[in-house]
């Protein structure tokens, strides 16, 4: 047998075995607001078919429940609608007008809170219930 | 004349920690087959793993039996036909087998038809219908779900139920009210490829840590359908669309289910919302030649 001409390769001392690792899934976050769990307090239908059907079923009626809140959600995201425009013929017109309504220079004289206005004016208005990010902001300033 | 080649080890090493490998041309012999034979004969070598040392048929099933020590046993029932077979050729031997069968999506029509013609003129039992653990895998890590499910997901957090084969296997014991050590026969054979043969015959057809055997490990794609055809069967019709069975989203199932089932591909869609995104990839980017508009540009 013919040997080639080679260099013995000197290894180290044994290494430490290396565990195998298994790779579990990250946790999510950041999934805001946070919805029920869906397989919580499913009843035991006393066969197991049946069980893992409802199971499924329960994620499907979340999904459902799921998008019909995201969708509302959206609404009230991207509705811009919550604004209008006063228009006078001349400035005096509209210095009268925020001056009947008490309206101070620091509440605005193009721009004011349509709950200032409303206030003044008496008028109750419907609450807003918008779940902006983080935290369900309710408004209560009527 | 045969040579084999062996590995002689030779201890070389200078101290107990250090150990010096030397390339392979340098420590392998050639051995005259009398020679080969002589050293095993001894005990000095092993001789090689080859199929014909490996346990089968009646062999297999009588081990079986007397490991889990009654005549019961799970066949998994894909309607493949290598379950179809299995199932033929493990029935006569076992006094009740039950079969079961794992769904990739709850509900599939042309799944449902095959599982109800095979009640009918194959098992003597009904079909168990459970999830298979990969449904739950893919669902908690989120495979082609739109932002809107995540939070339900993650809510639920399917991978924490650690719902695995292992746990289906006691779970169809305890439907079909069967002791819960019976083996699972699968229609694992050698033939459909190289490394399940290589493993069948390093560690056993028997795997008991997961309880499953495969009774046909050692036939070939002729003696399944033999049995099929003698059997007066007929496969399902996921042959038809795939030539094998239902198995998986991507664009290769997806594309054929779509044309032939579009209720059972909605289905699917119910489930994994973005699963048509591979069809659409394979249709701009894959194999079949893209469509082009009258300015020889992909058409979107």
């Amino acid at each position: 047998m013919k040997i080639i001409s080679y260099k013995p390769r000197v290894a180290g001392p044994p290494k430490p075995k290396i565990k195998a690792r298994r790779i579990v899934a990250p946790p999510l976050r950041g999934i805001d607001p946070p919805a029920p769990d869906p397989l919580e307090d499913l009843p035991d239908t006393g066969s197991v078919q049946e069980n893992a059907k409802a199971e499924l079923e329960a994620i499907q009626t979340g999904f459902m429940r799921r998008l019909k809140k995201e969708r509302e959600r959206t609404i009230d995201k991207f509705d811009t609608e919550y604004w209008c425009c006063l228009i006078f013929e001349t400035r005096e017109q509209k210095e009268a007008f925020l001056a009947a309504l008490k309206i101070t220079v620091a509440e605005g004289d193009k721009y004011v809170d349509g709950y200032v206005i409303a206030r003044r004016l008496n008028i109750e208005l419907p609450a807003a219930k918008i779940e902006w990010r983080g935290r369900t902001h309710r408004t209560k300033r009527n | 004349m045969a040579y084999t080649y062996t590995y002689v080890k030779r201890d070389l090493s200078p101290c107990n920690d250090w150990i010096i490998s030397y390339p392979m041309e340098e420590t392998m012999q050639r051995l005259s087959e009398a020679e080969y034979r002589a050293k095993v004969a001894s005990g000095e070598i092993v001789p090689r793993r080859a199929d014909a040392n490996v346990i089968r048929g009646e062999a297999l099933i009588e081990k079986i039996q007397a490991e889990s020590g009654h005549k019961t046993c799970l066949c998994a029932f894909s309607t493949g036909k290598d379950a179809l077979a299995t199932y033929l050729y493990i029935r006569p031997k076992f006094e009740r087998v039950v079969p079961f069968y794992m769904y990739g999506i709850p509900g599939l029509e042309f799944v449902e038809e095959s599982l109800r013609y095979y009640e009918k003129h194959l098992t003597d039992e009904p079909i168990i219908r459970l999830p298979h653990p990969s449904l739950y895998e893919m669902l908690g890590r989120l495979l082609w779900q739109p932002p809107d499910r995540v939070a339900v997901l993650e809510a639920a957090d399917l991978l924490e139920l650690r719902y695995t084969h292992r746990f289906l296997r006691e779970l169809v014991c305890e439907e079909a009210g069967v002791p819960d050590n019976c083996y699972i026969a699968m229609g694992v054979r050698a033939a459909d490829s190289p490394m399940r043969r290589l493993s069948i015959i390093m560690h056993g057809p028997i795997n008991k840590t997961e309880k499953t055997f495969p009774p046909i490990w050692d036939w070939r794609k002729a003696a399944v359908m033999e049995s099929i055809n003698a059997a007066g069967l007929r496969l399902p019709v996921d042959y038809e669309l795939w030539g094998r069975t239902f198995d998986g989203f991507n664009a290769d199932y997806l594309i054929p289910l779509r044309d032939r089932f579009p209720r059972d591909y909605q289905r699917v869609l119910d489930w994994f919302p973005l699963a048509d995104t591979d069809i659409f990839r394979k249709e701009r980017f894959g194999r079949r030649s893209p469509k082009l508009d009258q300015h020889g540009n992909i058409a979107l």
